[in-house]
């Protein structure tokens, strides 16, 4: 990613809390190997592993959706030796976070920043990562229905292998299908136990305009023991 | 039923497994109260072998009921049955059990008790069992003789009953014709006392003779109605003599009651109580199981996710903690 560089004091080590929620940078083997069990099924259908820019979303807020955005970042740009940058598109989200967000997304698309400047470093070189940044309830759905954005994810994509959109919830509000649209598929999160296959089932028919490569079953605990369920299971 | 159904009632259970078998826990506990509670029982049990006829019905007068195509076993059990409903045969049973019923109380609760306490069971075509069932071995012994003496006598009372009524015609009959003699007697004995026998040589006129003569006839027509009246009865009591032997032939008892020493029965009965409560309790935890299921409308199996989605399951990713 020759134009995006780490900066001083911003690149090269993040914290956990860039974007005021979770960030998984360590290796978690459970949760990687999932992911790989998805790119190996993904690799298996087409010679493209995972499409240059994927969306992550969600029906309800709190399924895991930067988790997982993050764990896969991490995961092709160190599997798959592929550059990848993460764009937190996720304004609605921020809100949750301590003190003012980091300059981000929202900084670039009203040209305050560039995007050299908005791009963090990551601990992996070939891991960059765009936050949200900061954007009043107003200003949100003018940024996500900006032609802006989709220039600055062309951008993105001219300099890195993959662009992975971290999205908003559908159900927190309407604008996450703008930001949706911008992606060339989507993957579906779905907390274990939470999200009725219902309240799926209604997100999925929104989101009919964009594929849909299929859903991920997050934070899955099962209780019915292994020889149980296989037996079950046929 | 798909299998991610089963999977999803599974995962259901396993989630609180500790509170869907609360139910079958109390449901069992409740059952071993019952079964110490109801306490041990005994059965004793007396078998008879029924025949169609006798030897000796073949010989008399004495005709076994008509059983048709009826094995006898089946016939006598049927007619036990229907005998164990009357308040009649109880009775019969309870007075030869020396049982009483309670002062206070309920008097019904005991007939039904004692109703509820005796089985049959055949098995051929010849042999009933007949089995009472007690607290004590005393109990069960004693009950089991009274029914089966009851239910023998029974028979033997309902085949007696031409030769009974004509006892009972005779018995009065006989008594009559007794003082009839006794009366036609004493008219001859004071009419000779009246007229005595003429001195030798002298003859008794002709009025006397012939008033004589009658009153001899009258005795003799008296004493000829006694001895018929009682060679009568001497036959209704050998009909009777025969009938009650040859219903006592008929159903043999083969097999007396005898007085139990275990409780093996009650282990049976009390393992079946047990059970069953268990088996409710099984229900009860399914059916909660099921509800919940039906009531939690999350995806909670990754095998459900394709059939009610529509759509590929990119990936399972475990419960992460810090």
């Amino acid at each position: 990613m020759p134009m995006v560089r780490p900066r001083p004091g911003r690149g090269g080590k993040p914290t956990d809390d860039v974007t005021g929620t979770s960030c998984p940078w360590q290796p978690l083997p459970a949760v990687d190997e999932a992911l790989r069990q998805m790119i190996g099924r993904w690799t298996l259908r087409s010679k493209e592993a995972v499409p240059a820019r994927l969306g992550f979303t969600s029906a309800l807020r709190g399924e895991g959706v930067s988790f997982l955005s993050r764990s896969l970042a991490r995961v092709v740009a160190h599997d798959l030796d592929a550059s990848v940058c993460l764009v937190d598109c996720n304004w609605w989200g921020a809100d949750s976070g301590d003190g003012a967000p980091p300059a981000g997304l929202a900084d670039v698309l009203r040209a305050s920043i560039s995007l050299d400047e908005a791009v963090l470093a990551t601990e992996h070189p070939k891991l960059w990562l765009l936050p949200a940044g900061p954007a009043t309830e107003g200003e949100r759905p003018a940024l996500a229905h900006s032609a802006r954005l989709s220039e600055l994810l062309d951008e993105l994509n001219a300099q890195v292998d993959h662009v992975l959109l971290d999205l908003p919830a559908l159900a927190a509000t309407g604008d996450a299908l703008a930001l949706a649209a911008s992606s060339h598929g989507c993957v579906f999160v779905v907390r274990q136990g939470v999200t009725t296959a219902g309240q799926v089932a209604t997100s999925m028919q929104e989101l009919r305009n964009v594929p849909v490569m299929g859903v991920v079953l997050n934070r899955t605990r099962s209780r019915t023991p292994g020889f149980v369920a296989r037996r079950l299971a046929g | 039923m798909s299998s991610y159904v089963i999977l999803r009632l599974a995962e259901t259970f396993f989630r609180r497994w500790w509170l869907f078998t609360v139910p079958v826990v109390l449901l069992t506990g409740l059952g071993l109260h019952v079964a110490r509670a109801s306490g041990a029982t005994y059965e004793s049990t007396g078998t008879l072998y029924m025949e169609r006829e006798t030897f000796l019905s073949t010989l008399t007068s004495v005709r076994g009921e008509d059983i048709g195509w009826a094995t006898p076993a089946s016939y006598y059990d049927g007619q036990f049955n229907s005998l164990l409903g009357t308040e009649t045969f109880i009775s019969s049973v309870m007075s030869r059990a020396d049982l009483r019923l309670p002062r206070h109380g309920s008097g019904q609760a005991l007939v039904r008790a004692i109703r509820e306490s005796i089985s049959t069971r055949t098995s051929g075509n010849n042999l009933l069992h007949i089995t009472a069932v007690g607290k004590t071995p005393e109990e069960a012994h004693t009950l089991a003789e009274a029914v089966v003496e009851s239910f023998v006598q029974w028979q033997i009372d309902a085949e007696l009953t031409a030769s009974a009524a004509a006892q009972t015609v005779l018995d009065p009959l006989i008594d009559t014709y007794q003082d009839q003699v006794i009366d036609a007697r004493r008219e001859l004995d004071r009419y000779l006392e009246q007229n005595p026998e003429p001195f030798i040589g002298q003859v008794r006129p002709l009025a006397q003779q012939v008033h004589i003569d009658r009153l001899n006839d009258d005795i003799s027509e008296a004493e000829s109605r006694l001895a018929d009246a009682r060679s009568k009865r001497a036959e209704a009591d050998l009909a009777t003599a025969q009938t009650e032997l040859d219903v006592r032939q008929r159903l043999r008892l083969i097999d007396a009651p005898t007085q139990p020493v275990t409780a093996e029965a009650a282990m049976r009965t009390a393992a079946l109580t047990v059970a069953g409560f268990a088996l409710v309790g099984i229900v009860l935890s399914l059916s909660a199981v099921v509800a919940c299921t039906a009531a939690d409308r999350s995806l909670r199996v990754p095998a459900e996710v394709e059939p009610r989605l529509g759509t590929e399951l990119l990936a399972v990713v475990p419960e992460f903690t810090r």
